[in-house]
């Protein structure tokens, strides 16, 4: 908790000056939209918030997306499947993409960000060269299925803004990992081995085994995520959907306080971070910069969290140094 | 018993000949926050002279070479070269002072080859800078190893090299940078006996050549035998200095402020500020004839092989040899952290572990050598390294939440069963002290009541209060019936503490001490021979 | 103890020459397949000029990884600079400057927006302690986006009635004339399919001249050797007093630099810059092509020669899977598949 009072800080503080400053922000069908796409990150963050836990990293979330979210409608529309065998297809096929990573990393040793970008250039390459690199949509049909992510729940007597559904997965999500990790053995070994993998190995926790089910975790969630978003959107071109999203399931994700070495995570932190980072995309929208820039502004944001990350070590070493009798062994 | 604090500047004045004072501390004060870590300390390092710095753990020995090295800048007080006061920023600039330190984990670059690890830094360039000149820097670099009475090849690649050699290299590296001052942070901790003696006599050898030595080591026996003077720190402040009457020679004792000599146990109480009995326990006998773990045709898989070997329950078995001889690789295969070849039986079953927590179910855990890196989580806090490997048994609600309480409790009964100082358990455990960290390596294990305990390095890093209790600790547990490995390149810890030594060569069981050899006054000396190879004299004899 | 293994022994020779191996293996097999449309003059000259800006990224990448570093931005590096520099040479050009020199001002500027956003990349690393692949992830992002805002997502065309495009697709000619027969032309030297003279085009000069100078620098000089110290012992760079931020600083701008050249090199080939579609994926040709190459991903320890071979590689790889009309999609998965090969060979005969 002590490691998201400074993101929770900056999310208060965006906020009240999107509030005081950003024109039409305070409107009901625009918080309702910044709302469901907090959601619909968060299951990203969470996801790489597991990875990064580990000491890794996952490069191929935006892909991922990509794949599931391309692949959701094309076998509803053209290949003519039911929802209740696409769904699990798809979801399976996205752990599956985890499992892989997560041996290539565990067996044969290969570092965490080498594979995960051979997978960015290799899912969306599958997506582009499976759909013919042809725009994917639901033509509107599925709307019930589709309503997993679209539907609203009016709030008794307020006006203008409801309660998008996607709100539901988000919270289960976050409320399932944050006590897996701060309440389960198996929480405290993903911890544990973040911190020092070989320390945890000696210690008899089942590092490697840990790592592949973080890795399967986070691809799982990406896959569910692109989803939720191909059910919010509509349809999507295989080329671009998807595209840097790794980059705010990451910046969300150490903004929460994840550290990328390992071994740290907040999942309030987490969702704070994403909030953070939607609000931030929806007032630079609003203000009408050119919504290229958003990339930028988030990978901005990414390296300023990792160096307020940095700093705090520096300033928890010295003050551990402080409390040392061992300083001058 | 305990002399006032002084300096060394204040022991006798002798009335001639006075070697030249190269680099000195002058009431240094280094203040961490919240702690003194050094207590105006002062200190001389003449030409000519081996100047010893003892401590335990946490007495300020590092810092004081941190100091004199230039990583570390005073609070207070200064550090003088040749009499004028320095400021050092950084280790770069105490070496272009002439001041350099050998690190204990040696610091050379595998990829370049000899000669380039020499030279690094001050390489020998070309016309216009642009090219380095290798064949002058070969050159150089055989004429400091030659020096040094190695003769190494300088094309050689670091990474290929022995620890022993690789030291060499690093004393070369500091004599190219033309160092007049050179400072040993325990240089024999990383060798084997052997190697070691090889070492010192080389330190020797830079004295006579007109430099000044610094030179920190746990190992008493060496200092006695090598140092023109001992300087003694205790918490951060400098409680005793001896000193050889330099007249007289390297071969005379040192001698106190009052003229008395000074021996090994002498130093010892100046250090922990009592006197020590042995402290070694009387060793018990082994508590039952069946077999606790046994090793037949055992290895790990390129690192040793054809080693059998079989413990009792309350049996300590110690396990000597060189560094490199594959005795911590052979323990890591009995819990499968690595991969193994031949038999293992645990309780007369055969047995194959996957990993360290399979090994620990079936009652073999191993504390490892590399406290800091892989026994313990050093940023995490006492107790969840305390729980680590028993978590599973730390649980409620049907094994699906951690009981935060019931670990609390365990810690507490361990920090008060092992005399643990850690007045915190909720903080990260790299704040106590070696000793203590230790005592909690070893309970997290004994907590989950282990049959077989392999103990590697049981003592490294740890000072000579809180050796004593460990040594306590692991022969009470050999008394209750636990079999115990106790890996050590101290031989006096393996001859003190165990039933019989068994000695590894080039990954394969070379020897065997009894109990009754290991009582015999030769023991240690032949452990040296049959871990390093040499043909075993008396023993023929004795047949 | 296990050094003389004969495995051990086949793996060592494996990392060592693998690269060479693999080099003659695709060679034959793209001999076979192609014939002499394959070993011809021509289509070698086609192979190393399409490959020449990777080629100048890779060299740059093998430097940085020796360092222990890596930089993931260089793509996006290179549309960036491309996107400034064509900017304000179309700047110039239509403000009335000649075009020789308006061409000269671009090109500079590309190549000095290339150096400052290796620079940016440095000083993350260096100053603000953070991760590399981190940094140049936040770069990779945050680089492309600015290229993007500054053409919409759209394209910059060349507003150089001719010069820039003769100096991405310019050279010198191999061949000479001889006479002329029937009234025409008869040359002497290399020749195209057509029978006009082929020229070496100044990308895979500027390839090579960066190559030999990469391969200097590591193995001669003294800035070689205090990255090859950074990348294997940092601790013991610093005690030997080098400084160990500077030397790695250093190898980032560096990159940033060939990186800018890489955009220079083909912004003019293409004659214009496609703010979406230039320079993606070059970072994963370039690591591949330095892991290929026999550097460790590791670092402190690295050969340029052996990423100029694997950017051959690459090169012959594309080429097979173009003639045998895999789909374009899939070459991601096949360079993938190579690093993860080439890591495995190195990584043997370590362990």
């Amino acid at each position: 908790m002590k490691r998201a009072l400074g993101i929770i800080g900056i999310f208060v503080a965006i906020l009240i000056y999107s509030i005081v400053f950003a024109e039409n922000f305070t409107t009901g069908i625009n918080l309702m939209q910044v709302t469901q796409r907090t959601a619909l990150y968060s299951v990203l963050a969470l996801g790489a918030a597991l990875v990064i836990v580990t000491g890794g990293i996952d490069l191929s979330i935006g892909s991922v997306v990509c794949l599931s979210g391309i692949m959701t409608p094309w076998l509803l529309i053209e290949k003519e499947w039911t929802p209740w065998q696409v769904i699990p297809t798809v979801l399976a096929l996205s752990a599956f993409i985890g499992l892989c990573h997560g041996l290539l990393i565990t067996r044969l040793r290969l570092q965490p960000f080498l594979v995960t970008l051979c997978g960015l250039l290799l899912y969306r390459g599958i997506a582009r060269w499976m759909t013919g690199d042809q725009s994917q949509g639901f033509q509107g049909e599925f709307n019930e299925v589709r309503a997993i992510a679209l539907a609203k729940f009016a709030i008794p007597g307020v006006e203008g803004f409801r309660i998008p559904a996607t709100v539901i997965p988000m919270i289960v999500l976050s409320v399932a990992i944050g006590l897996f990790l701060s309440r389960t053995v198996w929480g405290r070994w993903l911890l544990a081995t973040g911190r020092n993998e070989s320390a945890a190995r000696y210690s008899g926790v089942p590092t490697a085994w840990l790592t592949t089910l973080a890795y399967v975790a986070c691809s799982l969630l990406a896959g569910f995520g692109g989803m939720l978003f191909i059910f919010d959107i509509g349809s999507a071109q295989p080329s671009d959907f998807g595209n840097f999203y790794e980059l705010y399931a990451i910046a969300a994700a150490v903004l929460g306080g994840c550290s990328l070495r390992g071994g740290e995570a907040s999942i309030v932190g987490v969702l704070f971070g994403v909030a953070t980072l939607r609000v931030l995309q929806n007032t630079i929208t609003l203000a009408g910069f050119s919504s290229q820039i958003e990339f930028a502004v988030v990978g901005g944001v990414l390296l300023v969290g990792v160096a307020a990350d940095e700093l705090i070590r520096r300033l928890g070493a010295r003050r551990l140094e402080r409390l040392g009798p061992a300083a001058g062994a | 018993m305990v002399l006032p604090p002084r300096s060394i500047s204040d022991a006798p004045p002798e009335s001639r000949g006075i070697p030249r004072v190269l680099l000195a501390a002058d009431a240094v004060v280094v203040d961490y926050p919240g702690v003194r870590a050094l207590d105006r300390v002062s200190a001389e390092f003449r030409a000519g002279e081996i100047h010893a710095i003892v401590g335990e753990n946490g007495a300020g020995k590092s810092t004081l070479m941190k100091v004199l090295s230039g990583s570390v800048r005073p609070t207070a007080g200064a550090v003088r070269v040749a009499g004028a006061a320095r400021t050092f920023n950084a280790p770069s600039e105490a070496i272009r002072a002439g001041i350099a330190m050998v690190h204990q984990e040696l610091n050379l670059v595998p990829t370049l080859d000899v000669a380039e690890n020499v030279c690094l830094g001050r390489e020998s360039v070309g016309a216009f800078g642009l090219r380095v000149d290798r064949r002058r820097q070969r050159a150089r670099a055989t004429e400091l190893l030659a020096m040094l009475g190695s003769s190494l090849d300088p094309t050689r690649a670091a990474g290929d090299l022995s620890v022993a050699e690789a030291q060499f290299v690093e004393i070369a590296k500091c004599l190219a940078s033309d160092a007049q001052v050179l400072i040993f942070d325990e240089p024999t901790a990383v060798l084997g006996e052997h190697e070691a003696e090889r070492l010192l006599s080389l330190l020797g050898r830079l004295r006579d050549e007109g430099r000044a030595i610094v030179f920190i080591s746990h190992h008493l026996d060496e200092v006695v035998a090598i140092a023109d003077r001992v300087t003694v720190l205790r918490d951060g402040a400098l409680v005793q200095s001896f000193a050889r009457d330099h007249v007289a020679g390297h071969g005379a004792p040192l001698r106190d402020a009052l003229g008395a000599a000074v021996d090994e146990a002498r130093i010892a109480n100046a250090m922990v500020g009592r006197e020590l009995g042995s402290i070694y326990p009387p060793k018990g006998a082994a508590v039952s004839e069946e077999l606790a773990i046994e090793l037949v045709g055992f290895g790990a898989v390129g690192r040793s092989r054809g080693i059998s070997l079989a413990v009792r329950p309350g049996e300590i078995v110690g396990v000597a040899g060189l560094v490199g001889s594959g005795r911590t690789e052979t323990a890591e295969a009995m819990v499968g952290l690595r991969r193994r070849e031949g038999v293992l039986r645990v309780g007369g079953r055969e047995v194959s572990f996957p990993g360290a927590r399979e090994a620990l179910r079936a009652g073999v855990a191993y504390v490892s050598e590399d406290r800091k890196g892989r026994g313990l989580h050093v940023s995490l806090p006492s107790v969840a390294n305390m729980t680590l490997p028993s978590l599973e048994r730390h649980v409620r609600a049907g094994g699906l939440s951690v009981d935060g309480a019931s670990e609390r409790a365990v810690t507490a009964r361990w920090i008060e069963a092992f005399s643990i100082r850690c007045a915190r358990p909720d903080l990260p455990i790299s704040s106590l002290s070696g000793g203590n960290q230790q005592k909690f390596a070893l309970a997290r294990w004994i907590e989950a009541a282990p049959r077989v305990l392999v103990i590697d390095e049981p003592t490294r890093g740890v000072d000579v209060g809180a050796k004593g209790e460990i040594y306590r600790i692991v022969a009470d547990l050999a008394a209750k019936g636990l079999a115990c490995i106790v890996i050590s390149s101290e031989l006096p810890e393996l001859i003190g503490l165990a039933h019989r030594v068994v000695v590894m060569r080039n990954g394969r069981l070379a020897g065997e001490l009894s109990r009754e050899k290991l009582a015999r006054r030769d023991c240690e000396e032949r452990i040296v021979r049959i871990a390093s190879g040499l043909p075993e004299q008396e023993e023929g004899a004795a047949a | 103890m296990s050094s003389h293994r004969p495995l051990a022994t086949v793996q060592r020779m494996l990392e060592k020459w693998g690269v060479l191996v693999a080099f003659a293996l695709l060679f034959i097999v793209s001999t076979a397949k192609q014939g002499t449309d394959f070993v011809s003059p021509e289509n070698f000259r086609t192979m190393l000029n399409s490959n020449a800006a990777v080629g100048v990224l890779a060299v740059g990448m093998t430097l940085v990884i020796v360092s222990a570093g890596i930089d993931l931005s260089v793509g996006s590096i290179v549309v960036l600079a491309a996107a400034l520099g064509t900017t304000a040479m179309n700047a110039l050009v239509g403000a009335g400057w000649s075009e020789g020199s308006a061409v000269l001002l671009g090109a500079g500027c590309t190549v000095l927006a290339g150096l400052a956003a290796g620079a940016i990349n440095g000083s993350l690393v260096v100053f603000g302690r953070i991760a590399p692949f981190i940094a140049t992830l936040g770069g990779l992002a945050a680089y492309r986006s600015m290229a993007l805002a500054i053409a919409d997502a759209g394209e910059i065309r060349s507003q150089s009635p001719t010069l820039f495009a003769k100096l991405g697709r310019g050279g010198i000619p191999l061949a000479w004339e001889s006479g002329s027969v029937d009234g025409q032309t008869v040359y002497t030297g290399l020749l195209n399919a057509g029978g006009k003279p082929l020229t070496l085009t100044y990308s895979i000069i500027i390839f090579f001249a960066v190559a030999i100078a990469a391969q200097w620098l590591l193995s001669m000089s003294r800035f070689g050797r205090h990255l090859i110290a950074v990348g294997a012992n940092e601790t013991a760079a610093r005690y030997a007093g080098l400084a160990v931020g500077w030397v790695r600083f250093r190898a980032y701008a560096l990159m940033g630099l060939l990186a800018g050249l890489a955009g220079l090199m083909q912004s003019s080939r293409m004659n214009s810059v496609s703010t979406s579609g230039l320079g993606v994926g070059n970072e994963l040709d370039a690591i591949a092509a330095v892991v290929i190459g026999g550097t460790s991903l590791r670092g402190g320890f690295g050969r340029v020669w052996g990423t100029v071979v694997g950017v051959l590689i690459l090169g012959m790889i594309t080429n097979i899977l173009t003639i045998s009309n895999v789909s374009p999609y899939w070459q991601g998965a096949v360079k993938g598949a190579v690093i993860v090969l080439a890591v495995l060979v190195q990584r043997g005969s370590r362990e």
